[in-house]
């Protein structure tokens, strides 16, 4: 039914702006990737927490995320560009000058012409998008090696320089730099860290990796043993890292998931079974000291006024917070052993600020250049400010500055982080949108016979769908706009978040079939003017 | 059952447009004509026949196959001239015949090329770079070339300078001694009374004649006209009793209609008289259909 010569004739006809589309599109997702600010988008999503941006910027925090505008905007308004302008050059076109005639006159079926057609518009967008996507890929595994394997982060980049290693290899054998001094310090620098922090930093990383991989393996092997068990739904049978985490005796009974979880640290499988005993038992007692009556857990504070403290904290918190602030604030001269107050995590963030703050004050310098490298808080002259403004002993403070730090880091590497299945359906979604966006101007492109009308129906239904989400995107409200374009069936939402987004895409899936089948249907009954 | 058959084909395209209760019967070896002014309806015809359209009544048949439901297979036989012409694809015009020989699984690129030879045409040019002439050349040379059975064509000869018209009428003469059966559309009398065997006229959407173009060509009555010398001899011709069709006496002339085997037996009467002139006047398509016209109207 599919005839080769109508094929290659589509071909010849539309392969330019097929090629000049794929290009364009795979470029500018490329460039996305690439250009995608980790720390920058981390430290701005730190610094909007708890305020109103942060919905917004929290779609930010990871690559994927970040790509959302794409997958939303570029890639649709590309796609219908190409989409509007193949389907009609394919069909109504050639009805309208009158070409079909000489296709027609030959022994080919027209209903083998209109097959073919639709096959070719099917097959050229999702080759498009396959091969926008594998550039995506490609891309990112290029700039952060995030797909294959772990990201390679800057100090990754600098150790690797200073152990004469691949950034690959090493990026996949951390503990190599924890056991060389210099490597560990030329990392730590160049993740604006002291060795101190960048050391829990390391650890802390390496610890949760062993953790992830061997949740993997337990996973697969519940896969084998559950796998034909009606009760256990899919999310019983996964085990997820945080889930081991908070259970790590599950370990012990792998020993596959134990080796995964030894090679991740360089360490035998025996040391690291110890290493999880003793987690299990750290654990435990944490437990056992949850249990216990909680009375005298915050010590007695004397507030008291302090006139320095209130001034700097109004520079930057000049919210209800502040006032906080005042109640909890502190006598202002305190021995630094002992500590007048405690961190929790209700304060943290403000009395991080306040050391910020006081650093900065300290060492003549801008809050923002503190915040951007956190060692600053431990310059004598700082940690001597510091301890007057919040109370907290120096130890406290740089446990503080340790853990932001850290923390950071941490957030830096998961924005990082590439979700292979995250991305595989923002694509599949993307391909379902645009084959869906394709069956309207296909469909338009077989029911007119002019060139005009085709164009004015075909395109603009497609486009005024864009103009519909671009609005929706601008306003970032729903007013119900979201139900006059079919981009909503592509809940990009929804997948960044793993949430339930399968039933838009098979809506699209639908929409696609039904019209094009209808086309194929319409064009072989109706009335050819040629 | 005729070679190509139509039966009472119509489609009404409302506002009196359309065609109505149209039947032909095209036998093979035939070439058919088929005249009317423009709007008359024989493009629509001419896609009922390629099976673009689907009729309202009545069906076509080509070689018994039903050109609407058979409308692929029918192809196997027949070669288009279209009505306005262009043609697919990006191509070259050489290309562009090429693909189309092979697509219609029958013809031969050798006969092309002579034929683009005798056209004069620039085959190597982009198809859509083509004036209206090149593309009509071209057309010629995609119907000619591919050797099909049935040749149909909607107005074939638009777009062609005299010299070339003439050629394609030659070319189309050579078709038929090949026993090709061709059916053309036209507005133009003279062609189709050069190379028509008969003639269909249609207007506003129905066939009003068809014409046997061997009455016309071959008729044996004729008409002379003549012109006396003296009133005399101009009464005295007029009183011999020849079925005369028309006089003009202030110019002592007449016209007289005779069969041809009566002309020896006018010439002997005619010895005795003065004339000043004597000739045939010939009856030619056009002023057949224009009468047939006038007529109608």
């Amino acid at each position: 039914m599919l005839s080769k010569p109508i094929l290659k004739q589509s071909i010849q006809a539309n392969w330019k702006l097929w090629l000049i589309i794929t290009i364009v599109a795979s470029t500018i997702l490329s460039g996305f990737i690439i250009s995608y600010d980790a720390a920058g988008f981390a430290s701005i999503a730190a610094a909007a927490e708890g305020t109103a941006f942060s919905n917004i910027l929290s779609s930010l925090t990871s690559l994927l995320g970040s790509l959302e505008n794409f997958y939303k905007l570029i890639a649709v308004i590309l796609g219908i560009v190409y989409v509007v302008f193949t389907a009609n050059n394919l069909v109504v076109n050639e009805v309208d000058s009158g070409s079909l005639a000489y296709t027609l006159s030959t022994p080919i079926k027209r209903s083998s012409v209109i097959l073919t057609k639709s096959l070719y518009l099917i097959l050229s967008v999702t080759l498009m998008y396959l091969i926008i996507s594998l550039a995506g890929l490609g891309a990112s595994q290029l700039q952060y090696n995030n797909v294959t394997g772990y990201p390679i982060t800057d100090d990754v980049k600098a150790a690797a320089e200073t152990l004469n290693q691949e950034e690959r290899y090493l990026s996949e054998r951390l503990y190599l730099i924890q056991e060389d001094e210099h490597a560990m310090r030329e990392a730590a620098v160049a993740r604006d860290m002291d060795t101190e922090a960048y050391a829990i930093y390391l650890e802390d990383l390496i610890r949760n990796r062993s953790y992830k991989e061997a949740a993997e393996i337990i996973t697969d092997e519940r896969w084998d043993i559950y796998e034909d068990d009606d009760d256990m739904e899919d999310s019983d049978i996964e085990i997820t890292t945080e889930e081991l985490l908070e259970q790590p005796e599950m370990l012990l009974t792998s020993n596959d998931a134990l080796a995964a979880g030894a090679r991740i640290h360089g360490i035998s499988i025996n040391d690291y079974r110890e290493l999880v005993v003793g987690e299990i038992d750290a654990l435990e007692v944490v437990e056992f000291e949850n249990t216990e009556p909680v009375e005298e857990e915050t010590p007695e504070i004397e507030p008291v006024e302090t006139e320095e403290n209130q001034e700097e904290t109004d520079e930057t918190n000049e919210n209800e917070e502040s006032e906080e602030v005042e109640e909890t604030v502190v006598v202002q001269d305190t021995v630094a052993s002992t500590p007048q107050r405690e961190v929790s995590e209700d304060n943290a963030e403000l009395l991080l600020q306040t050391v910020i703050d006081s650093s900065a004050t300290a060492l003549d310098i801008n809050s923002e250049q503190v915040r951007d490298n956190l060692t600053f808080i431990k310059d004598p002259t700082a940690l001597a400010l510091s301890t007057q403004t919040t109370g907290l002993n120096t130890d406290q403070i740089i446990m503080m500055a340790n853990h932001a730090m850290v923390s950071s880091a941490r957030s830096v590497d998961r924005a990082l982080e590439f979700d292979v299945e995250t991305y595989f359906w923002l694509s599949l979604g993307l391909l379902l949108l645009i084959l869906a966006m394709s069956s309207i101007s296909f469909f338009a492109s077989t029911l007119f016979n002019r060139t005009g009308l085709a164009l004015a129906v075909g395109g603009g239904i497609p486009f005024a769908f864009f103009l519909i989400t671009m609005i929706q995107q601008l306003m970032d409200s729903a007013n119900g706009l979201e139900y006059m374009t079919i981009t909503t069936l592509f809940d990009t939402d929804a997948i960044l978040s793993s949430g339930e987004f399968g039933w838009g895409l098979v809506a699209l899936g639908a929409i696609a079939f039904v019209l094009y089948t209808a086309s194929n249907i319409l064009f072989t009954k109706k009335d050819l003017p040629l | 059952m005729a070679y190509i058959e139509i039966e009472h084909l119509t489609k009404d395209y409302g506002k009196g447009r359309g065609i109505y209760d149209v039947s032909l019967e095209i036998e093979k070896g035939e070439v058919y004509g088929f005249v009317g002014i423009n709007g008359a309806g024989k493009t629509t015809t001419i896609r009922h026949m390629m099976g673009f359209i689907k009729p309202d009544e009545g069906n076509v048949s080509i070689k018994g196959l039903d050109a609407t439901k058979s409308s692929a297979e029918v192809k196997r036989y027949v070669s288009y001239i279209p009505g306005e012409i262009n043609f697919p694809g990006n191509t070259t015009g050489e290309e562009f015949l090429k693909e189309h020989i092979y697509l219609s699984g029958r013809g031969s690129w050798e006969r092309a090329q002579e034929l683009i030879e005798l056209l004069q045409l620039d085959a190597t040019a982009n198809v859509h770079a083509m004036s209206k002439g090149m593309k009509q050349k071209t057309a010629i040379v995609t119907a000619l070339a591919s050797d099909a059975d049935i040749l149909i064509m909607d107005e074939p000869t638009t777009g062609l300078d005299p010299l070339m018209r003439d050629i394609f009428i030659d070319l189309l003469k050579e078709e038929k001694e090949k026993g090709k059966t061709i059916f053309m559309s036209s507005h133009i009398f003279q062609e189709v009374e050069e190379i028509c065997d008969r003639v269909a006229v249609i207007q506003q959407g129905r066939i009003i004649e068809v014409v046997d173009m061997k009455n016309i060509r071959y008729n044996k009555n004729k008409e002379y006209r003549m012109e006396f010398k003296s009133e005399e001899a101009f009464k005295q011709f007029i009183s011999l009793g020849y079925q005369i069709n028309r006089v003009k006496p202030e110019d002592l002339q007449v016209f007289v209609q005779i069969h041809d085997e009566q002309i020896n037996e006018l010439i002997q009467s005619l010895k005795s008289f003065d004339l000043v002139y004597f000739k045939e006047i010939k009856v030619h398509f056009e002023d057949y259909i224009t009468e047939v016209f006038k007529e109608d109207v």
